[in-house]
């Protein structure tokens, strides 16, 4: 990517790069506390130049585009709901990211709860009653919105920072909300 | 500690016994002390509400009622929560089994997870003979057709549907016993298979073709007029062609005969009238000396 690109930049698949090529002796892999420390010093440069609730959308925002092309290039959208989710799980579970299970599913009005356990983002973090998951909120918005069409709306109800042991999400269209 | 702090320290002991009873009536405290006995006081307040919170959604738990949700910011019941959890995800699993979908794959819950599994395995293996079952018995092992039972259920259930016009062909395979008399049985089944695959071919997908003899296949074509019904066998004409272009040690030939049924309740004089056709088919054939002819019949 040249400097001139970057001003215009364009997140694509292909920018995560061939780390079989660049990594052949470290792998393709890191610790948890790696990403950890990516986020959360980001959200704090982010909270301290632009205020926490700019900081909290940038993320959510961040994390939208990644499911985005996550769902585009990792997904076959082609699966009926439960071979999606399934697969999802799949993925989630082998990218070590988290364990995703469905504990409500109304398939008429898309009405989704789903729960993520040992969340790559936010499980083990201190107690602090608050939810941190914006960035899947984002994530688990934009997988939705390239399987069903529909932009959804995604809310963390309760979280590991929280105080809850499992992530749980609520998720349904954008419209169905505003009616 | 003054009398004042002495009461409220006897009083608030009193309110964690009856706690650990498993009474969880709050105390009407007698009055405040120094902030240190106030703020224990808060603390011990704030526990018992939390243990009756918590002793309230392990019963509901308990009962199975997981449509109550567990109380929020309540970390006495973390464990529950994780079990109220995967109980949840464990119903919306069992209901998508109910309506069929047996990749469903339980982790995380010990030994329950390796029988529920091995469950799911025993009922996907017995949906596979169960296929398996049906498979067999409404289709022809030998061209992988649907057999005649098959076509006569079609046929009754077609003949209530809204799918009119409907044609139906009757086809005879020509020379099938010369075949076999002359390069024996096993190339005469291979005819047969290679008559069905043109037959096949010639056809759309939901269309109904089946074998109901020895060298009898019957074709029902839904929502078929008698001009599209002569397509089909045109198709079937170069099909047949094409394959006797191709082979010399034996010919294909198809006696074809079609009658089509405007409306319903008249499709079994249909299928009478395409059998009639089908054999003035066929003697016009052995007549003009076609490829295949039955010299034998």
């Amino acid at each position: 990517m040249t400097k001139e690109e970057r001003t215009a930049y364009h997140f694509k698949w292909e920018d995560l790069g061939d780390i079989a090529l660049g990594r052949p002796n470290l792998g393709d892999t890191t610790k948890v506390a790696v990403y950890r420390l990516m986020q959360y010093t980001l959200r704090d440069v982010l909270a301290t130049r632009y205020g926490q609730e700019t900081a909290c959308d940038i993320l959510r925002e961040a994390g939208k585009l990644a499911g985005t092309e996550f769902c585009k290039n990792s997904l076959n959208t082609e699966l009926d709901f439960n071979g999606f989710i399934a697969e999802l799980q799949d993925q989630l579970r082998m990218l070590n990211v988290g364990i995703l299970r469905v504990e409500k599913a109304n398939l008429e009005n898309l009405e989704l709860v789903m729960t993520v356990a040992e969340d790559l983002d936010c499980s083990g973090l201190p107690v602090f009653d608050e939810t941190v998951c914006e960035y899947d909120e984002g994530f688990i918005a934009g997988v939705l919105q390239v399987y069903t069409g529909k932009e959804f709306h995604v809310r963390e109800v309760d979280c590991w920072a929280s105080g809850e042991r499992t992530c749980r999400f609520d998720a349904r269209p954008v419209e169905e909300r505003s009616l | 500690m003054n009398e004042q702090e002495r009461c409220l320290l006897r009083e608030l002991t009193e309110q964690l016994a009856r706690a650990v009873r498993g009474n969880f009536t709050e105390i009407a405290l007698s009055g405040s002390g120094g902030p240190e006995v106030d703020a224990l006081a808060d603390m011990i307040a704030k526990l018992v509400g939390e243990m009756k919170e918590a002793q309230e959604f392990i019963a509901a738990l308990s009962l199975g009622r997981l449509d109550v949700d567990p109380p929020r910011r309540n970390h006495l019941i973390s464990s529950f929560k994780q079990l109220h959890s995967n109980l949840r995800h464990l119903t919306w699993q069992t209901q998508q089994i109910a309506a069929g979908d047996l990749n469903q794959r339980v982790d995380f819950l010990g030994e329950f997870s390796v029988a529920f599994n091995s469950l799911i395995a025993s009922l996907r293996e017995k949906r596979l003979a169960e296929d398996r079952l049906r498979y067999v018995s409404n289709h022809d092992p030998l061209t992988d057709l649907y057999n005649r039972s098959y076509f006569t259920e079609e046929m009754e259930r077609i003949e209530r549907g809204r799918r009119f016009p409907v044609s139906i062909m009757l086809a005879d395979l020509d020379g099938l016993k010369r075949v076999n008399d002359t390069l024996g049985h096993a190339v005469g089944d291979r005819l047969i298979q290679q008559a069905a695959q043109v037959i096949r071919q010639a056809v759309r997908g939901d269309d109904v073709v089946a074998r109901i003899g020895g060298d009898e296949f019957a074709i029902i074509l839904p929502g078929t007029d008698t001009a599209t019904a002569n397509e089909v066998r045109n198709r079937i004409r170069k099909g047949e062609e094409l394959f006797n272009l191709e082979n010399d040690s034996y010919l294909i030939g198809i006696s074809i005969g079609i009658d089509t049924a405007e409306q319903g309740g008249s499709l079994t004089e249909a299928l009478r009238n395409a059998d009639k056709k089908m054999y003035e088919d066929k003697f016009a054939r052995k007549q003009a000396g076609g490829p295949g002819r039955k010299e034998d019949e």
